[in-house]
């Protein structure tokens, strides 16, 4: 046998065992990798769908609009402008039960209460409606 | 994966922010005083109506009558010293009247009057006269899109029998409480959680314009647990920069540093109060208020005495019956829980004795007997 020969089958098939060891390794790593892309992914997309759920919340809790209901619009159409010896004029005055304890409930400006029936507060203090 | 990391960490702190702060209970129950010495004093006046409000200053009790508009000054010993003011369009004549209270730390011993159209008067209680007068300016008319932190949703508080307190924060800035004006949020037949989380309690005035310019303070956990909509009122009292505010059905008193920086609450249940109170989400503008006001007890009064150190808290076992009572918290420890006379009002403290009225005066042909009580807590 020759000796040369045998060393050289040797050392090619040790480069050759070496390449398969590396090339299995690699095809490890990628398919790690791939399985690991697929998880971060996942996670990610589960991440900004909570926050995209707790941004709309926290829209729809933290906007209020105010509007002026139709049963308000009504009432102040009936009720009497009342400003006399105030600078400016224009206010509406709506009047509004104020409950009492002691005496009877009186009607205020924008009270709490039921509505007053449109008099203006200043000369109507007893017997809300 | 850091940043996976770091924004699960944000989201955790974010969620642990919206959870509730421990508060602390401090104080204990060291009962020094059962029993109290009542000298009663009834004061007579003609040609008034009985009804109005009382207050306590420089050692004298006002009876402020609401229907003639006429303030009567008397004595701690019950004499009738002065009567001024009166219904009219006059100088210093006041043409309507819903309550009028002294500004509790001003120099200038002024007082407020407020009426039925929420116009403000400003009077000198030492000289006797009308200042100005002016309507409050809570921006009703830009109220559109408003937030809880908008003056343009308040008005003065809807249930003042009890009394209403001004401070002043500054020379021309005054503290007073507020309440929603329900029908001017966006669900006026209902509360939303935000309400509680969001809305103010007090309202600071700009005394020279009348404006409204900021609303403060917070309203306690109870009313997120238990919310009680047509019983929003309270009284609080002020020293120095701590601020005691206790609910009308609430059993603790908050001690905040001003305006809502909690420190620490004090103070234990009242003896046999009725809080049978109904809880609801609904505002139905007035029969749950007055279905409720047909049993339940509310806390009436809140009081911090300087000259001997105490918070004095009163209140009605139940409005019914007006059976009423008065605790006494000395460093945040209870001291004293005892019963008053009906419909008891706590005015004062002088010279070793409180002062009180019974806040529905007793009514006879042609006169009104004013009802004085002058206290004095034994062991």
């Amino acid at each position: 046998m020759n000796f040369s020969f045998y060393c050289k089958n040797i050392e090619i098939d040790r480069i050759k065992r070496t390449t398969i060891k590396h090339l299995q390794n690699n095809e490890k790593y990628f398919v790690l990798l791939s399985e690991k892309n697929n998880n971060m992914r996942k996670i990610k997309f589960l991440v900004a769908s909570l926050l995209f759920c707790a941004m709309s919340y926290a829209g729809y809790m933290g906007y209020e609009r105010v509007t002026m209901s139709e049963a308000e619009r009504f009432m102040q159409a009936n009720v009497e402008a009342l400003t006399s010896g105030e600078s400016g004029g224009g206010h509406v005055v709506a009047c509004y039960c104020k409950t009492r304890i002691v005496g009877p409930n009186i009607c205020v400006d924008q009270g709490n209460g039921r509505y007053c029936g449109g008099d203006p507060c200043d000369s109507h203090d007893g017997n809300c409606r | 994966m850091k940043k996976f990391i770091g924004i699960i960490v944000i989201l955790f702190f974010w969620g642990a922010c919206e959870k509730n702060a421990v508060i602390v209970h401090v104080g204990k129950m060291c009962i020094k005083y059962s029993n109290t010495e009542i000298d009663t004093i009834c004061v007579s006046l003609e040609n008034s109506s009985g009804m109005g409000n009382f207050y306590f200053n420089d050692s004298i009790i006002t009876f402020v009558d609401e229907m003639n508009c006429r303030f009567y000054d008397i004595s701690l010993d019950g004499q009738l010293i002065d009567s001024y003011f009166g219904k009219g369009n006059g100088k210093d004549e006041i043409r309507s009247l819903l309550f009028a209270y002294p500004i509790e730390n001003d120099s200038l011993n002024r007082g407020i009057i407020v009426d039925n159209n929420d116009i403000v008067t400003v009077f000198n209680m030492k000289h006797k006269n009308i200042d100005y007068s002016k309507r409050l300016d809570f921006g009703w008319e830009n109220r559109k899109h408003a937030q809880y932190n908008s003056p343009s949703l308040y008005n003065i508080p809807s249930f003042t029998d009890f009394g209403v307190s001004f401070y002043l924060k500054s020379d021309s800035l005054l503290i007073f409480p507020v309440n929603i004006v329900n029908r001017m949020t966006s669900t006026p037949d209902r509360i939303v959680n935000k309400r509680y989380k969001k809305g103010a309690i007090w309202g600071k005035l700009n005394l020279h314009t009348m404006k409204v310019t900021e609303v403060v303070g917070k309203f306690p956990e109870i009313y997120k647990e238990k919310p009680v909509p047509h019983m929003e009122f309270f009284q609080y009292a002020c020293s120095n920069h701590i601020v005691y505010v206790n609910h009308g059905i609430d059993s603790l008193i908050y001690v905040y540093k001003y305006p809502d920086e909690l420190q620490y609450t004090i103070g234990y249940e009242c003896l046999n109060i009725n809080r049978d109170y109904t809880f609801t989400k609904t505002i139905d503008y007035g029969n749950i208020l007055e279905s409720d006001l047909q049993h339940v007890g509310v806390n009436s009064g809140l009081m911090f005495c300087s000259e001997n150190n105490t918070l004095c808290r009163t209140y009605v076992k139940s409005i019914a019956t007006g059976l009423s009572g008065m605790q006494i918290y000395e460093n945040n420890d209870l001291v004293a829980d005892v019963e008053m006379p009906a419909f008891f009002k706590l005015l004062g403290y002088k010279n070793g004795y409180y002062y009180g009225v019974c806040f529905i005066p007793k009514e006879e042909m042609e006169t009104t007997n004013l009802i004085l009580y002058k206290i004095k807590f034994v062991d």
